[in-house]
């Protein structure tokens, strides 16, 4: 089933972590829900044979349990390395089935990209950062089934988010797929939703040079359910996805623009990485929320709008 | 060019190099000049970059007594080495803390104390999971033997004064995941204070 047939919108959010907590909770009258990445509650623990196990910290998911049941939550999952040609890291999976048990959420996310490879000895690398799918028929054979394989797994609906990527000629390898055109086809052939990360999607404007906004306009717009935002730092000429500062007007731009065309939309999330918070400081952060919260709320005005004229 | 060759290749590459792998690749002309433009490119590069100052974060979050000891006595080259010619099994912390300690243990500059404090860093490490995942059993204990004083060696590195001497005898650190604080400090089997240094088993 398509996520849009079931979900609620949600409003505005940020992401989990341990050291936002006092954030989260003196501000829930403006923070609608949080984003939870549960590997953030686990180490991993690697065999001798290389074999990968996560091991849970009690006290940190009891602390996001005792939040969750102060406002909704969505999970965005860091650790399955989805697009692993050699299989995917499927104790990342008993992992969120454990945590569905004990923490109901709205929907589960993850990034299109890789982090594991094993070797022709059978050993594993790990690139250490997530990198990214060739926009290939070949990647998209891979992914579809594993999408749609998450689509089911869970009572929850599932969302592939657009990543970052530095290297180049992605777009011009084997065949003239771009990333739109490989979201679009991944969306056709999958129940899936796409959590449509602006920020990510405008450093790859930025650092390849094309119109974010040429190529946005070719999206598959029903099929975004949320919206990512986020600030990050240049370093030599690259904008980098690192979630710590505050949104560059241009995304903000986009976002606006983007906005009354997504008529399944849910939820915007603010991303911040958990060290900015000494350096940006609790108010500036609010400040980030609440100009989030006014576009949403222009957001549920134009959709009122344009429901009123459909009907 | 299969999607697992494409795959092996790009973590070779943002490891620095393909290395043997390359060679045994069947590699159409087209296919090589995309991976040689993506050598050579600015964004492998970063790539690189952020990899490494990932890995860089993780060790420096969990071992910085261990980091602040390298450097102390000469051998940052021995971090740099760690971090860009050991290969990246994790992006978890406590899994990258037994990589960087397993690499110390083997390392020939590395001196006796500080294979000890890396030992000590990462017992902590494993008592502090144990004790955070409620569990009664298992436990984690660990004894350590030192030349110097723990504490004193602790306090000057994390304020920057010097080293004391590796002179004394009888000290010896346990680490215990049933203990409130993780460990505790002994001098001829006698319990010495560490309240001031509390910080270090807060992490
Ligand atoms: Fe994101």
């Amino acid at each position: 089933m398509l996520p849009q047939k079931s979900l609620r919108k949600l409003g505005v959010g940020v992401n989990y972590h341990w050291d936002f907590q006092d954030l989260i909770y003196t501000h829930l009258d403006r923070i609608d829900y949080i984003e939870v990445s549960p590997d953030i509650f686990c180490e991993e623990v690697i065999a001798a044979n290389n074999s990968r196990h996560f091991q849970l910290d009690a006290r940190k998911l009891q602390d996001a349990l005792a939040l969750g049941r102060k406002c909704p939550v969505i999970v965005h999952g860091l650790g399955l390395s989805l697009g692993s040609a050699s299989g995917w890291n499927a104790d990342y999976l008993t992992m969120l089935d454990n945590y569905e048990e004990q923490q109901p959420f709205c929907w589960h996310s993850e990034h299109l990209g890789f982090t594991l490879v094993k070797n022709p000895d059978g050993s594993e690398d790990h690139a250490g950062l997530l990198l990214p799918m060739p926009f290939t028929a070949e990647a998209l054979d891979l992914l579809c089934p594993r999408i749609q394989h998450l689509c089911t797994r869970y009572s929850a609906p599932f969302l592939i988010e657009n990543t970052t990527y530095y290297l180049p000629h992605f777009s011009s390898h084997a065949q003239a797929w771009d990333e739109i055109d490989f979201l679009n086809q991944l969306l056709a052939r999958t129940d899936c939703g796409l959590l449509l990360d602006l920020y990510n999607f405008y450093c790859n404007a930025i650092n390849f040079g094309f119109d974010p906004y040429a190529a946005l306009a070719r999206l598959q717009f029903d099929r975004v359910i949320e919206i990512h935002i986020a600030g990050g730092v240049t370093h030599e000429g690259f904008l980098l996805d690192v979630h710590s500062s505050e949104v560059p007007e241009e995304v903000w731009a986009l976002l606006e623009w983007i906005l009354p065309k997504l008529p399944n939309l849910c939820a915007i999330t603010y991303e911040l990485l958990e060290q900015a918070l000494p350096l940006m400081g609790e108010a500036r952060i609010i400040a980030q929320l609440d100009r989030c919260k006014s576009l949403w709320n222009y957001y549920l005005d134009c959709r009122k709008e344009l429901d009123n004229v459909a009907a | 060019m299969s999607l697992l060759d494409v795959q092996r290749s790009l973590v070779g590459l943002t490891r620095g190099s393909m290395g043997a792998y390359e060679n045994a690749l069947q590699l159409t002309p087209g296919e090589q000049e995309w991976l040689t433009q993506i050598l050579d490119s600015k964004g492998l590069q970063v790539t690189q970059q952020i990899q490494q100052w990932w890995r860089m974060s993780r060790v420096c979050s969990t071992a910085p007594l261990t980091i602040e000891l390298l450097k102390r006595t000469g051998l940052t080259d021995v971090i740099v080495e760690y971090i860009t010619n050991q290969p990246v099994r994790t992006l978890f912390f406590a899994a990258e803390l037994e990589q960087f300690k397993q690499f110390l243990e083997n390392h020939a500059q590395v001196d006796t104390t500080t294979k000890t404090l890396i030992a000590f860093e990462a017992g902590i490490k494993s008592a502090s999971q144990l004790a955070s995942a409620n569990l009664t059993t298992p436990t984690f204990s660990l004894s350590l033997k030192f030349e110097q004083n723990p504490l004193e060696l602790f306090t000057a590195l994390l304020t920057g004064t010097p080293l004391p001497s590796a002179d004394s005898q009888g000290f010896q650190l346990v680490v215990d995941s049933t203990l409130e604080t993780l460990w505790r400090c002994y001098r001829n089997g006698a319990i010495s204070t560490h309240s001031p240094y509390e910080q270090v088993a807060a992490r």
